[in-house]
């Protein structure tokens, strides 16, 4: 058994030695190699069992949307489980020839739709059926799921990808025998994505929605980005306009996949019972095609400044939620921790102050939830409080109290214990955070996608460890203010303000 | 309308599309050691290397002299320690009129902290060592777990066995929790999942089984710290702990730990109570839960599983697997992939360590499509009992159960925790190695056979949930349906808080000084009454006259016929005797009536006045305007009258009202009523109210006012004895 630097991480319990090198040993294993076409991989062998974890990252999501094409970076997510050419196929050539008529049955059907209120109805319901004919054809050569099945028959764990508004990513492990199907199946996906089923996809998601929507705080939490994102694309959130979901095409796919599946735009990470020889050999093999490409441009829009508290309240008979958010900088900001410690002495923990004085003292909530990066954190983004109304409470009760606690904080700033607490905090739930193979290999590609080096990882420990409780209040203060924040809750009909 | 970018941007993604297919193309075959697109190797073609050998930990199993059984497994690669408890208590011992009150001790156990050390203390001291102490109390068993750094893990376990051996279970925490579960009752419909999860064990088990009751506002008000600490007194107790431990300790170490803080920690001194056993009722039929806020809709059959101990167990693990468990099952294929109506489909053996638990069916589909979303599943159900599975559906399913086992062997801790569990539920600890066996080795043909044992799709349930307006049309294509009522009961009194030392002082204070305003001393002077009162009914927007006689003999029997344009009622209550006469001949009281009565009486002015210095009244925090004067309010700690408030005049001490909970005379259904007193006249000296007012819900129901009263007039029990017809 291998040890993480054990005599090293003892610095986590002193404050006078660097975070840093507590982490030098682990530092050390993560070895980094990149292909020909700029695709960045980073490998640390764990041969304690045999089995590993990768993660695939895309430094895309729903924030490179642009209107209209609104949850398509989701979209492209789930077509990535429908195969290549040599997957989920039974005759690739003729499919590619199906596929084109569908894509072409849904143009002709858009295009009198586009007629709105002079569109044919009798047309429009004859180019519906040839859609679905062409579909239906297409179909006929679709070997469904081909690609889950080969990986769950291995013993695939935890399959699965996730979008958000900054990234997309892709993961799951595997018994480590399997390290060459793995390179096999992963490269080729990200190489040579077929987009086949589309549209049967499309209703899905479209679902997915639904399921949302479903939820108070589902429908809470968008109307709070709605009102915190006037114009940055934090505000469009990352499922997508229904009435965009409806219109959403294949094409729209691949110009997604185009612009931003580039190899310098990714990196991957694996993480366990492997060698990094082999992994390098396995991934010259199998991800030299991801096209090398310009890196796409950030998110231009900055979201302006808005002058005045925005309120968005939902009168409806389900649980009242107040949920506030404050704007702040967004993860690269030279001071990030100063806001999220700020978050934690607020809201993280039963002894945060929001816990001990809404859940404990007043009982005005019956759970609490807060802290920064809401909805995302690459670009300028909140830090919000959500608590659910105890049963003989109300928002607007809940807000009165919040309201209190932030102007003490504003006020009087935190002190040195509750600073330290949510340091010590911090670093125990990174330590936690890297243990799983899953985990360490998520949080590298995490900082080397988003921050652009993997070290920052380690780093970020001694960014955490500088703050200072006046770093803290400064943070407060410049962020803590009424035009700042936006408001969301949901009250019910009887206790709404008319 | 159309945007601007819709035309032109489509119109050169076509080629877009193109140009990136090609550009792809291109660079892969330019690429020096790549594989292009066409030449990837068949998946089945990649050679699958031994894989290395698994090193399963080999937990050092012992036991203490008090019974308490420990695992541990030492693992050095993060200086972290995790610990826990398992402890045999459970939901089902609970008495159903305290439902919820293992749910609030195990929280409890944690939030009040010990006897030794304040719960709040408790957060500070653990969150400020980055680790955390959690209890908790389930259906059939109960955990007590801590995550603590290397370092601090003797200080956590201290803590651990401090909370399971001398919980303080402080009342303004259990009061806490108690507020916190009723919040969660009153949003309980909220998300759908909840509400199914807490729906189908009803049907599967029966409303009132063990295994399916749940929390109302009721069962929640009727929990008591007493029962907390019963509960504690009669489930914690060492040799119903099995405890794990997995990190980075030296064994000896720790072993002298556990039992520094568990070895004097006496034994049971009494046997377990037996534990309810699961019946299983008839849940054939169709079932309907209107949720008119939800945009999809859930369908869902299922009758009662197995217990993993049966020996079907794993042929239905790999039917379910087939059916239902993953991507390459047949419902997410017929429904999701084929045609695109759910976002989530799957099925369930349902199979518990414990109990059998719910073998169900489900999708989540768009409302429109609902009936025909559980028609494709009631079709895989049938097809799926008709015809043995294909050696390749069956080869695919073994696969991944056994190729993805590694995993269950890879977690030290999981394995520790496997081992725990397996002891708890009285399993072999190779239970997992004979299961893998077993799966290895079952034919299709088997898997049919224990299939059409188990699945009986005459015997399901079938639920559905979502906005039943979208599918109103297609519902009577299910037969029968029956809707489950999902309404949430509301509580009985409104929320008073936390009554300290000093509330009830004040409370005292305030109604003594109210006693000595009315006199209330002369009451002992007073042994009956004769009251002759008159005045309006408001009855569904009628107003009627009426008049009341009634004559009492102190404290408990009372005899009052009221006059109404109708006709005459007559009713009486005292001791054994209670009976009513409504025009047709007396008649017994019915029980209903009498407990109405008898709260009636212990509500009335005249007997608090009389017994107030024996009772507990609680000042509440604001003050009250009743018709223009200032009142303190003064809640009523009573037993028999709920949501029970007296409001006095700040100034005069005057009663001026009384609230209550009551039920309407007319329906039947719960009441807020709150009953004004004015116009004070001396009775014996006693300052009695001669002016009444009754609302309902804020609705004014009668004024009353006396026209005569009598003190000491002579009367006898005889008085009250049931008239001959």
């Amino acid at each position: 058994m291998r040890k993480y630097g054990i005599a090293a991480l003892a610095g986590l319990l002193t404050a006078t030695a660097a975070w840093a090198d507590g982490f030098e040993e682990m530092q050390s294993q993560v070895k980094e190699f990149t292909l020909d076409n700029g695709l960045k991989f980073l490998v640390v062998e764990r041969p304690d069992s045999p089995v590993f974890s990768f993660t695939t990252y895309v430094d895309a999501g729903g924030v490179d949307e642009v209107h209209g094409v609104t949850g398509i970076a989701h979209m492209f997510e789930h077509m990535a489980f429908k195969g290549t050419p040599t997957i989920g196929t039974k005759d690739h050539a003729a499919e590619m020839k199906a596929l084109e008529k569908v894509d072409a049955a849904w143009a002709a059907y858009e295009k009198e739709l586009d007629k709105e209120y002079d569109a044919d109805a009798i047309k429009l319901d004859e180019l519906m059926a040839a859609f679905k004919a062409a579909q239906k054809e297409a179909q006929e050569f679709v070997v469904s799921n081909e690609f889950t099945k080969i990986l769950e028959k291995n013993g695939v764990q935890g399959l699965n990808a996730s979008t958000g508004l900054d990234r997309t990513w892709y993961y799951y492990s595997l018994p480590s025998n399997r390290l060459e199907l793995w390179a096999r199946l992963e490269g080729d996906r990200m190489t040579n994505p077929v987009l086949r089923e589309f549209y049967v996809e499309r209703d899905v998601v479209i679902e997915e929605r639904r399921f949302g929507e479903s939820s108070p705080t589902g429908r809470l939490f968008e109307d709070m980005i709605t009102g915190a994102f006037v114009a940055h694309p934090y505000g469009t959130g990352v499922i997508g306009y229904a009435a965009d979901l409806e219109r959403i095409t294949r094409q729209d796919a691949w110009e997604f996949f185009d612009k931003h599946y580039v190899a310098s735009n990714m990196n991957v990470v694996v993480v366990g019972d492997i060698k990094v020889g082999e992994v390098r050999k396995l991934a010259e093999k199998y991800f030299s095609g991801v096209r090398s490409g310009e890196d796409p441009l950030r998110v231009r829009t900055t979201e302006p400044e808005h002058k005045t508290q925005i309120r968005m309240i939902r009168e409806e008979d389900s649980q009242p939620i107040y949920a506030v958010g404050w704007h702040i900088p967004g993860r690269n900001h030279p001071k990030w921790y100063a806001y999220e410690l700020l978050g934690d002495v607020m809201a993280t923990g039963r002894s945060s102050r929001m816990y001990t004085r809404l859940v404990k003292e007043d009982q005005v909530c019956s759970q609490i939830f807060g802290g920064v990066g809401f909805p995302g954190n690459k670009y300028p983004n909140m830090m919000v409080l959500a608590g659910f109304a105890s049963s003989d409470s109300d928002p607007y009760q809940v807000e009165s109290v919040v309201l209190e606690e932030i102007k003490r904080i504003v006020t009087e700033g935190i002190t040195e214990e509750e600073l330290e607490k949510v340091k010590t905090m911090n670093k125990a739930a990174f330590v936690r955070s890297v243990r799983s193979n899953q985990g360490l290999a998520n949080q590298l590609a995490l900082y080397q996608g988003m921050l652009g080096d993997w070290r920052r990882l380690f780093r970020s420990l001694d960014d955490l460890e500088s703050i200072t409780v006046e770093d803290v209040q400064e943070a407060a203060r410049a962020v803590l203010k009424k035009e700042n924040s936006v408001v969301a809750m949901i009250v019910k009909p009887e206790d709404a303000e008319s | 309308m159309k945007t601007k970018y819709s035309k032109s941007a489509r119109a050169g993604l076509s080629v877009g599309r193109w140009g990136g297919y090609l550009a792809a193309s291109a660079l892969s075959l330019i690429a020096a050691n790549g594989v292009t697109a066409q030449d990837m190797p068949d998946p089945d073609s990649i050679g699958i290397p031994d894989l290395n050998e698994v090193k399963v930990p080999e937990p050092d199993r012992y036991q203490l002299d008090n019974g308490m059984v420990v695992f541990m497994v030492v693992n050095r690669d993060f200086p972290l320690v995790d610990a826990q408890a398992l402890i045999r208590v459970g939901s089902v011992y609970e008495p159903a009129d305290k439902a919820g009150l293992s749910s609030i001790a195990g929280q409890v156990m944690r939030t009040g902290g010990s006897i030794n050390v304040d719960g709040d203390a408790l957060d500070a001291t653990l969150e400020s060592m980055g680790a955390s102490v959690e209890t908790s109390i389930g259906e059939t068993s109960g955990s007590a777990s801590i995550s603590t750094l290397k370092e601090d893990f003797p200080r956590g376990l201290e803590i651990l066995g401090d909370l399971l051996r001398n919980p303080a279970f402080p009342e303004e925490k259990v009061e806490l929790a108690k507020k916190q579960e009723k919040t969660a009752i009153a949003s309980r419909n909220d998300e759908p999942m909840s509400v199914l999860s807490r729906e189908l064990p009803k049907l599967i088990y029966g409303e009132d089984s063990p295994y399916a009751r749940h929390t109302e506002h009721a069962t929640i008000d009727a929990i008591t710290r007493d029962d907390l600490v019963a509960l504690h007194k009669r489930f914690f107790h060492p040799d119903r702990v099995i405890l794990t431990i997995y990190g980075d300790f030296d064994e000896e170490q720790v072993k002298a730990e556990v039992e520094r803080v568990f070895g004097d920690w006496p034994p049971a001194s009494e046997p377990l109570p037996p534990e309810p056993k699961p019946e299983f009722a008839d849940v054939s039929g169709n079932f309907l839960v209107k949720k008119g806020d939800m945009t999809n809709s859930f369908v869902l059959m299922g009758h009662p599983g197995l217990r993993m101990s049966d020996p079907d167990y794993p042929a239905m693990r790999l039917y379910h697997e087939i059916m239902g468990g993953g991507f390459s099952s047949r419902l997410f294929n017929e429904i999701r992939t084929k045609r695109g109506l759910a976002y989530a489909s799957g099925s369930s053996a349902g199979a518990g360590l414990h109990h059998p638990g719910g073998e169900i069916f489900f999708a989540a589909t768009q409302s429109d499509s609902t009936v025909a979303t559980l028609g494709y599943v009631r079709e895989e159900i049938r097809k799926s009992l008709a015809e043995p599975f294909t050696e390749q559906e069956l080869q695919q399913a073994k696969d991944g159960i056994l190729n993805s086992m590694v995993f269950q062997y890879s977690n030290g801790f999981a394995v520790l925790n496997r081992l725990a569990v397996y002891e708890y539920h009285g399993y072999p600890a190779d239970f997992l190695t004979t299961y893998q066996q077993a799966i290895q080795n079952l034919t299709a043909d088997e898997i049919l056979a224990a299939a059409q044992r188990n699945v009986v799709p005459d015997e399901m349930a079938t639920m559905v949930m979502g906005n039943s307006e979208n599918f109103a049309a297609d519902l009577p294509k299910l037969g029968q349906v029956q809707e489950l009522d999902i309404t949430i009961p509301e509580p009985e009194g409104e929320e008073i808080p936390i009554a300290t030392d000093a509330d009830l002082e004040r409370g005292m204070g305030l109604v003594q000084g109210m006693a000595k305003a009315h006199n209330a001393s002369q009451t002992a002077s007073i042994k009956d009454l004769k009251i002759s009162e008159s005045g309006e009914f408001k009855v569904q927007g009628m107003s009627l006259q009426i008049s009341i006689e009634t004559e009492r003999l102190l404290p408990s029997c009372e005899k009052s016929v009221q006059k109404l344009p109708m006709g005459e009622f007559a009713s009486a209550l005292c001791g054994d005797v209670a009976w009513i006469n409504q025009m047709q001949g007396p008649t017994a009281m019915p029980p209903e009536a009498v407990s109405e009565a008898k709260k009636s009486q212990s509500r009335d002015y005249f007997n608090l006045l009389a017994g107030y210095s024996d009772m507990k009244f609680q000042a509440l925090p604001e003050q009250k305007d009743v018709n223009g004067r200032l009142c303190d309010v003064v809640f009523v700690h009573s037993d028999i009258v709920a949501g029970w408030k007296l409001f006095i005049d700040s100034a005069n001490q005057q009663l001026v009202q009384m609230m209550y909970k009551d039920r309407s005379m007319m329906t039947g259904a719960p009441v807020t009523a709150t009953e004004t007193f004015a116009d004070f006249k001396p009775v014996s000296g006693v300052a009695w109210p001669h002016s009444r007012e009754i609302y309902h819900d804020g609705d004014l129901l009668a004024t009353l006012t006396v026209n005569s009263i009598a003190a000491n007039t002579g009367i006898t029990e005889d008085a009250f004895a049931m008239p001959s017809q």
